[in-house]
């Protein structure tokens, strides 16, 4: 029995060959589900941004933020945990933690205004807070709800050029 | 007990292990695609590929550390590394207070990330090693009988 299939080979070589038919069947497999199979590429980073603005909410980028901020009109709300607003927000936001948004909203309530342009935002665009409060918020019947996809990470990147 | 008993024994284990953990994976590569991106470590350009084939080569070593004498160590190698990376991912996200499923057993689902899983991977890779290593692991044994 010392065919070539018998021969040990290198650990190294084996193991790159292993994963090579591991890479090979999932693209084979991936290819004959078109039911279920996946694309190659998805904008994962814009997904958050395309769903906000096919549900009707305005998106807005860390400049025109910056713009409407502390201008007494518009207000920002930021989604994330009261822990992380602690450690640094947007200057002008009230916390409103997604997370506890029942507890929370009746309080913030008292703060606003129903025409008031709101813009709600989170800590950055993996994270999803931010487009729930906004349809939170458009339930609540506040009709003038943006969101501020890049959130605290976009944020602080146009604080430091 | 014969020793090879307990090497056996860690290779089925393994192998369960990297079967089940990467059967719902297979069948859902959108939803661990979405796993991934929350994860925030990968560009975009590499979340699906990676959905795409890294269940499968999980599925791959998986069926190799049971059923082959001749892949078994490289299997075993190769689930030592994907552990590691896969504790490096989950440990980094845990450090920078990211609240997000593991995606380790499921494609998304609601088992968040923790020192658990940490904890629990380190003790896959103790087993792995023992595999990739049989044969000084063997003699080690055999000395103490």
């Amino acid at each position: 029995m010392t065919n070539r299939f018998s021969k040990p080979g290198n650990l190294f070589t084996r193991t790159l060959f292993l994963v090579l038919v591991g890479m090979l069947t999932g693209a084979l497999f991936n290819a004959l589900r078109p039911a279920h199979g996946i694309p190659w590429y998805e904008a994962w980073s814009q997904s958050l941004m395309v769903k906000a603005q096919q549900e009707g909410f305005p998106v807005l980028a860390a400049g025109e933020v910056r713009e409407v901020a502390e201008d007494g009109w518009h207000q920002l709300l930021d989604a994330r945990a009261l822990s992380e607003y602690d450690e640094g927000h947007v200057p002008g936001a009230l916390s409103l933690p997604f997370k506890e948004v029942a507890e929370v909203f009746p309080e913030v309530q008292l703060m606003l205004v129903p025409e008031q342009p709101l813009i709600t935002y989170c800590s950055g665009n993996a994270c999803e807070d931010a487009l729930s409060l906004a349809r939170f918020l458009r339930d609540q019947g506040y009709t003038n709800v943006a969101v501020f996809i890049g959130g605290m990470e976009a944020w602080r990147e146009e604080k430091t050029p | 007990m014969n020793p090879a008993y307990i090497i056996a024994a860690c290779r089925v284990l393994l192998g369960l292990v990297f079967l089940i953990a990467s059967s719902h994976k297979i069948l859902f590569p959108a939803a661990f695609a979405q796993s991934l991106y929350y994860y925030q470590i990968l560009p975009d350009a590499l979340i699906n590929p990676v959905a795409i084939t890294l269940p499968w080569i999980e599925a791959v070593a998986g069926v190799m550390i049971i059923a082959s004498s001749r892949f078994k160590d490289s299997a075993a190698l190769l689930m030592f590394l994907m552990l590691a990376v896969f504790n490096v991912a989950v440990a980094f996200n845990i450090i920078r207070g990211l609240d997000i499923a593991c995606g380790c057993f499921s494609a998304g689902g609601e088992d968040t990330i923790g020192w658990g899983n940490v904890l629990r991977n380190g003790g896959y890779m103790f087993l792995a090693a023992l595999i990739l290593f049989e044969e000084r692991v063997l003699i080690r044994l055999n000395g103490l009988r």
